[in-house]
């Protein structure tokens, strides 16, 4: 199959959701992929190592990150911060309880809730810029079907930066 | 990498293994040495480290707890291993000597009194620039209380202390807040009665839609720590912030940045095959909720110079304050990063 057929195959897989079409990235790779999509600074390298990492398998990683730039985080890692956010609200309201601090009147459904949309809206202005970054046709093609499928101001925004390369620098160091 | 960290690791994890061992063989003996509180309160669960002369050789840090008192073997002073005692509790403040007095309570046991010292407030000055978020509030209040949570259960010494403030874009504050860390150094450097929101002794941690860059290139971060541009106690956090976000940059502005080369994030601290800290740690790069704050880390908060704690010229002076060294695994003079 040529390359062409080979991403349009793996973009609409990962356009209806279907199984990551990512046997051809190592788990080594699709763990750099991940820290980039959840890092809270950035400042490691993360999006240098997609950039390369997208270089040896443009099509995979293309086709990865455009299953999160339209969906979302994959279910079971969606699983996990769920359940990661249930027992830090359990954790947390119980230590207050019990040491006489005051909680805020936050139920734990919609605090699980209202985090999840935020890890998801990450998710996706992550896999959007890290397309910008990529910067090939392929790459372009892709945020062009985000932009035009997401109803999300702030994605869309995300998306529009990243098809303008306005890509985030990591802050020049000092020693500390 | 991950070799010679491995190698590091398990140097530096072998002699600790040592003395926990002959200290767990020794405790059929005679557990001669004790510390006791005047002052604990029963959630505080102390835990103390002790590094010294104990069982017969210069001592990896022991940690060890109990309440009213903790037993730590049989701990004297000799002229080739300071001791240090620390003391970490969940409703006092950290507590450090370098020279603790032991007194014969009979029996051949030693006692070590201590009135451990209140917590620590620690002052955050919160600025929310406003952005079209129904949640924001909410997500805001939160992430407070998970940090203030945070910091009392792993004993840190330290009471989150946050006051927050709402402002629209239009703002002067808003103006002075700018957009990242570049915006930070003027709001730090223009004095303006009323309007400019930087607290020159408290942290700041201003919350903005996007953080820039300076060259005007939107980040997608979900925070941003400015002691690269030496403003220490100044912080970013944009849209994208989570429930750990304003915890873990307190935690760099409390001197959390060893290993220097990972900027302070633990993820990539190798233990002999195995993760040296769990993805919930306080400094894990990608930390969703915060279920892990070591000793380690605690006792650097207090007693590392880089920590802002150290450096703010109102901060309580400090029993002790050391130059951790940049090695997370290594223990003098500061305790690994790893101790829990």
């Amino acid at each position: 199959m040529r390359t062409r057929d080979r991403l349009v195959v793996l973009l609409l897989a990962a356009v209806v959701g279907a199984a990551a079409p990512t046997d051809d990235l190592t788990v080594s790779e699709r763990s750099w992929i991940r820290h980039w999509l959840e890092c809270q600074e950035c400042v490691n390298h993360e999006l240098d190592s997609v950039r390369a990492i997208a270089r040896r398998k443009p099509v995979e990683t293309i086709a990865y990150l455009a299953g999160f730039a339209l969906n979302g985080p994959p279910p079971d890692r969606r699983l996990e911060v769920t359940q990661q956010l249930r027992s830090a609200y359990v954790r947390d309201t119980a230590f207050a309880h019990a040491g006489g601090i005051d909680v805020p009147a936050i139920d734990d459904t919609l605090q699980v809730a209202t985090s999840l949309i935020v890890f998801d809206r990450t998710y996706r202005f992550r896999a959007a810029t890290a397309l910008g970054w990529i910067g090939t046709p392929a790459a372009d093609s892709v945020l062009d079907a985000v932009w035009r499928g997401s109803h999300d101001e702030q994605v869309r925004a995300v998306v529009r930066s990243a098809r303008d390369r306005r890509t985030p620098q990591a802050p020049r160091r000092r020693p500390p | 990498m991950s070799t010679r960290r491995t190698l590091r690791a398990s140097r530096a994890r072998l002699p600790l293994l040592l003395v926990l061992a002959s200290a767990v063989g020794a405790s059929g003996d005679s557990l001669a040495a004790r510390v006791a509180f005047y002052n604990v309160h029963p959630w505080d669960g102390p835990t103390v480290v002790y590094r010294g002369w104990r069982d017969g050789a210069c001592a990896d840090p022991l940690v060890a707890s109990g309440s009213p008192t903790v037993s730590i073997g049989d701990a004297q002073t000799r002229g080739e291993c300071p001791p240090e005692l620390d003391v970490f509790t969940r409703f006092h403040g950290a507590f450090a000597t370098t020279s603790p007095v032991w007194e014969p309570v009979g029996g051949g046991a030693t006692e070590y009194r201590i009135a451990l010292p209140p917590i620590n407030r620690l002052h955050v000055s919160v600025w929310v620039v406003r952005w079209s978020d129904p949640t924001l509030e909410s997500r805001v209040q939160w992430a407070v209380f998970h940090a203030l949570a945070a910091y009392l259960r792993f004993r840190t010494g330290q009471w989150i202390d946050v006051k927050v403030n709402y402002v629209n874009s239009g703002s002067p504050q808003a103006g002075y807040i700018g957009t990242g860390c570049h915006d930070a150094l003027r709001a730090r450097t223009t004095w303006a009665p009323g309007d400019n929101p930087y607290v020159e002794n408290a942290l700041n941690v201003f919350v903005v839609q996007t953080i820039l860059d300076p060259d005007g290139s939107a980040t997608t971060w979900m925070g941003l720590t400015c002691s690269y541009i030496d403003a220490a106690n100044v912080a970013y956090l944009s849209s994208t912030f989570n429930n750990a976000t304003l915890a873990h940059e307190i935690g760099h502005m409390l001197g959390m940045m060893a290993p220097e080369d990972e900027w302070g994030h633990t993820n990539w601290l190798d233990c002999g095959g195995v993760s040296c800290f769990s993805t919930e740690n306080l400094m894990y790069s990608d930390v969703v909720a915060v279920n892990e704050l070591t000793l380690g880390q605690a006792y650097r908060m207090n007693f590392d110079a880089r920590s802002w704690l150290n450096r703010a010229a109102v901060a309580p002076a400090r029993q002790l304050i050391r130059a951790c060294q940049s090695d997370w695994l290594w223990n003098w003079p500061c305790p690994p990063l790893t101790l829990n």
